[in-house]
């Protein structure tokens, strides 16, 4: 009866899975939404996504060559293939006409609002006047007689990007060549599997056929679609490979070791088991996977096939006399001592409130209890008849593990080598290591900000206040604090274009006690008396007429400076060049309401708490193991079961350390990871009813599953994923090779 | 706002592009008088100018009051009465650079450049010739006509924004022969 319930809820398990995975977006691949929050209050959460939103989800590309109308064209061909595609939801190549007017009227209808010129107005009048230059439209010398609108205008923070519109096109030169910028935007998230596919296809086709008709054109792309989308491929490549790998690996040993359809079957319906319940679990918690968990989950196989090989191995030494069901209910002690303390500790890794950990966590316990429970409830019915035994190889396995013993001198070299090896370790969580990008792509988008200055947006000043005036005093006290600091190119910032209410008053005010030497500067000037006439009328309307974020907002300008402003709440000043974050913090870390966000840092940092808080989960999970193994072993024992893993840990540790890899919150995990096997393995033997029997057999065929499928992580290109397996692959072998450590009496 | 000024300057090798492969450099004397609508009269200013091919323009207001614009393909330099300099590099206006660019290929005759914003109507012969360039759509909202005249040199230039303002520009004294002055040089390198 129970077998069939449990068999029922597998396949509602799997059923669910399936169903998930066919409705799509089940498949979590931004790195940081594993992440909790950075921020202790939402609004720089808040902010950083907004920022995110107006750079993520566009894809830019500039198309370099010789300046001629041939790269013009290939650009605006590119625009074209890029729009037929239909991946994207709006493609820019050519710019919409703008009124040139548009931003010049808007200032000049309210220029007592700007600074006045600090020169004498009749010295700036003439100066205006004696240039050869023409106006701007709507700026004519009637409105802007002493040019302070001009010099406004002169100062905004467009200089910044080093694109120039020419002829409707957006282009940046780099000596004789010039650049040719196309923008797509996504009509969705950046990080959506089914958005990235198309936008790559499209992007592949587009950039194969204007390769064909220009060659030799320079064509650089980047965008987080890009860069999801490779990370994505790759890890589900890589995922791909070491899932079948250690499958190959497990059936190859159970091929050699078992010899028998059966168990390969049994076995693979036990592993079957514990991902469909442990995928089942985290999609119901989640809603969604994330590629982390995939992968690791990936190599889940290497834990969940360890309880099938202890069983199986009994099965094929008891000979005729096999009882399926009493040899279970033998080994029940030792499968759930190993099961219970791999548990735990999965478990303290999710007691750190971090989603990707907690997510993982749930996985492994999930797949490890599912494993158990189809080999306890499901197994013993499909194995009841005995098998002849296999004396050769389980004979020949049997020899030579009565035979192991960890020489002394080994040991000690081992030992001395790993306390060598451990100053040397490293730790880093800088999350820029961590999701290290592609090559290709990071040189791409290099050499972009090179050509077009468009920076670095993972870094920005956060603005809060009360209200809009109280927000823009503070932007412009900080535009001053940061006003000529080593490293910094510009700020660019909504005060730049709407002064606060204060400069504006104090702007108006100026001019009011300005009036009579304005008057009598453009009388002097021979300018018409109807002219002259207009300053006090002029002054008393702009009385009335303050330059508001919202009146700014209609203008053409706005547009790609919108999302610094966060309405009611806060705005971002971006400041640009290579100034460190540290120097940018020190300069503005008494300014009221200004705090510098960089998410970059933030993550690294929070990397770096969570790393020590797994730290201590782990030394939570040792004692908690070690007093399970204490309870059930007595003291003495109890210690001589945990050492191998706790020696294995230690191992770890020293082959990170040689082999040059920093210690990252993952190879934490996988030193947790470390314990629960190596405990596994310390258990099966502990538990065994005759030192080199079955069990032995069991641990070590286990063992070599593990390591088959970890030790494969260890050359992924994924930096995160190597760490992660290198540490569980020295640490899981070096455990291994010391468990006989834990037989019953192993004088 | 500068593309005016570059046109002026540019206007003046359409007759002189034949002398300036031999001579690099022209110095000539400029009268300026601007008739705009907000003024009662009309609005003087004279200077001196050098034009060096590859090089850039130095334009010397001497009157009503001293101020110097350098324009070359880097960029702009402005020193005023006290010797106060203000430059502006290509690099961080691109605006700058394009009108550099345009005035690049006017000084060496390149009238290709400027039909692509102009449409372009000449009579006379090289004695004497007239030239009128109405802009096409991108420049309409700055410039309604320019207006050239002259015979070896350019000898006047008259130009309408399309706020209805005019803006005359007499050259005398126009010659190829004068080296360029180190200081003049100077200038020319943005220093």
């Amino acid at each position: 009866m129970a077998r069939r319930i449990w068999i029922l809820a597998l396949v509602l398990c799997a059923l669910f899975t399936g169903l998930k995975a066919w409705r799509g977006g089940a498949l979590e691949t931004d790195l940081l939404a594993m992440l909790p929050p950075t921020e202790r209050s939402p609004l720089p959460e808040k902010a950083i996504a907004s920022l995110a939103r107006a750079a993520g989800d566009r894809a830019v590309f500039l198309v370099g060559g010789p300046d001629a109308p041939g790269t013009r064209e290939a650009a605006l061909e590119l625009a074209a293939g890029l729009r037929e595609s239909g991946a994207f939801q709006g493609v820019l190549g050519r710019l919409p006409a703008m009124d040139p007017g548009a931003v010049p009227r808007f200032y000049g209808e309210r220029r007592f609002r700007l600074p006045a010129p600090a020169a004498p107005l009749r010295d700036a009048l003439e100066a205006r006047l004696a240039v050869p230059m023409g106006s701007l439209p709507g700026l004519d010398p009637a409105t802007d007689p002493v040019g302070h609108v001009q010099a406004f205008l002169g100062g905004l923070p467009l200089q910044t990007l080093r694109l120039a519109n020419e002829d409707g096109l957006l282009l940046a030169r780099d000596g004789d060549r010039v650049h040719v910028l196309v923008a797509a935007t996504l009509p969705g998230s950046a990080y959506d599997p089914r958005v990235q596919d198309r936008a790559a296809a499209a992007v592949r086709g587009a950039e194969g056929r204007l390769r064909a008709a220009h060659p030799g054109l320079e064509l650089l792309r980047t965008g987080a679609v890009f860069y999801g989308e490779e990370a994505r491929t790759r890890a589900e490549g890589e995922a791909t490979l070491i899932t079948w790998a250690s499958l190959g690996a497990t059936v190859l040993l159970f091929v050699l070791v078992f010899g028998s359809a059966r168990h390969l079957a049994v076995g693979l319906l036990c592993v079957g088991g514990g991902m469909a319940v442990a995928a089942a679990a985290t999609l119901a918690a989640f809603g969604r996977m994330h590629l982390m968990t995939l992968v690791c989950g990936a190599s889940m196989l290497g834990v969940a096939v360890d309880y099938p090989f202890l069983y199986f191995a009994h099965h094929v030494n008891a000979g005729p006399g096999w009882d399926a069901r009493a040899s279970l209910r033998a080994l029940l002690p030792a499968l759930l001592m190993g099961a219970a303390t791999t548990m735990l500790g999965f478990a303290t890794l999710g007691a750190a409130p971090f989603p990707g950990l907690r997510q993982m966590a749930l996985f492994s316990v999930a797949g490890v209890a599912g494993s158990l429970a189809t080999l306890a409830l499901v197994a013993p019915s499909l194995l009841a008849r005995p098998v002849p035994p296999r004396p050769a190889l389980a004979g020949a396995l049997g020899r030579a593990l009565r035979a192991w013993r960890m020489p002394a001198w080994a040991l000690g070299t081992l030992a001395l080598l790993a306390c060598a090896a451990l100053p040397r370790l490293r730790v880093d969580d800088d999350v820029r290591t961590l999701v290290q990008s592609p090559g290709a792509l990071r040189a791409q988008e290099e050499r972009i900000r090179e050509i077009t200055g468009v920076g670095n947006q993972g870094r920005f000043l956060l603005v809060e206040g009360p209200d809009a005036g109280t927000i823009l005093a503070r932007e412009e006290a900080l535009r001053a604090r940061l006003a000529g600091l080593p490293g910094l190119e510009g700020v660019q910032a909504v005060s730049c274009f709407v002064p606060s209410p204060g400069a504006q008053a104090r702007s108006l005010e100026d001019w009011r006690r300005r009036r009579t030497e304005l008057e009598a500067a453009l009388k002097e000037a021979g300018f018409r008396p109807e002219v002259v006439a207009a300053v006090g009328p002029g002054l008393e309307a702009a009385a009335g007429r303050p330059i508001t974020v919202e009146d700014w907002m209609g203008t053409p300008l706005a547009g790609a400076f919108r999302h610094l402003w966060m309405p009611g709440e806060a705005s971002l000043v971006l400041p640009q060049g290579p100034i460190p974050s540290a120097r940018l913090r020190a300069a503005v870390q008494d300014l009221p309401g200004v705090r510098l966000v960089d998410k970059a840092d933030s993550v690294s940092a929070l990397l770096g708490r969570f790393r020590r808080l797994a730290n201590a989960a782990l030394a939570g999970a040792l004692v908690l193991v070690g007093a399970m193994l204490a309870w059930r072993y007595g003291w003495k024992r109890g210690i001589r079961v945990l050492l191998p893993a706790v020696l294995g840990i230690l191992a770890a540790l020293a082959g990170c350390a040689l082999l040059g890899l920093p210690l990252t919150l993952f190879s934490t995990i996988a030193l947790v990871l470390v314990l629960g096997f190596g405990v596994d393995y310390t258990v099966f033997v502990a538990e065994a009813s005759e030192p080199f029997g079955p069990a032995a057999m069991g641990t070590a065929l286990a063992g070599f599953a593990t390591l088959l499928s970890f030790g494969l992580l260890a050359f992924s290109r994924t930096p995160v994923l190597q760490g992660f397996g290198a540490a569980l692959g020295v640490g899981v072998a070096a455990a291994l090779l010391l468990a006989p450590l834990a037989r019953k009496e192993s004088a | 706002m500068i593309l005016p000024a570059l046109l002026v300057l540019a206007a003046l090798p359409q007759g002189l592009a034949d002398h300036l492969r031999e001579a690099a450099v022209v110095h000539a004397d400029f009268q300026q008088t601007r008739h705009l609508k907000a003024l009662s009269r009309p609005l003087k200013a004279s200077g001196t100018l050098v034009l060096a091919r590859d090089k850039g323009v130095v334009w010397s207001v001497r009157k009503p009051l001293a101020i110097t614009y350098v324009i070359g393909p880097g960029g702009l330099l402005v020193v005023d009465a006290q010797g106060r300099r203000e430059k502006r590099t290509a690099k961080d206006l691109p605006v700058l650079g394009q009108m550099g660019r345009v005035f690049q290929s006017l000084v060496q005759g390149d009238w290709k450049a400027l039909e692509a914003h102009f449409a372009i109507e000449g009579s006379g012969g090289a004695a004497a010739w007239e030239v009128v360039l109405t802009p096409k759509a991108g420049l309409a909202g700055y410039l309604r006509q320019v207006r050239m005249k002259g015979g070896r040199f350019v000898d006047q230039v008259t130009i309408d924004d399309a706020g209805g303002d005019r803006m005359e520009i007499a050259f005398s004294r126009q010659r190829s022969q004068d080296p360029l002055a180190p200081d003049e040089a100077a200038l020319l390198a943005l220093e």
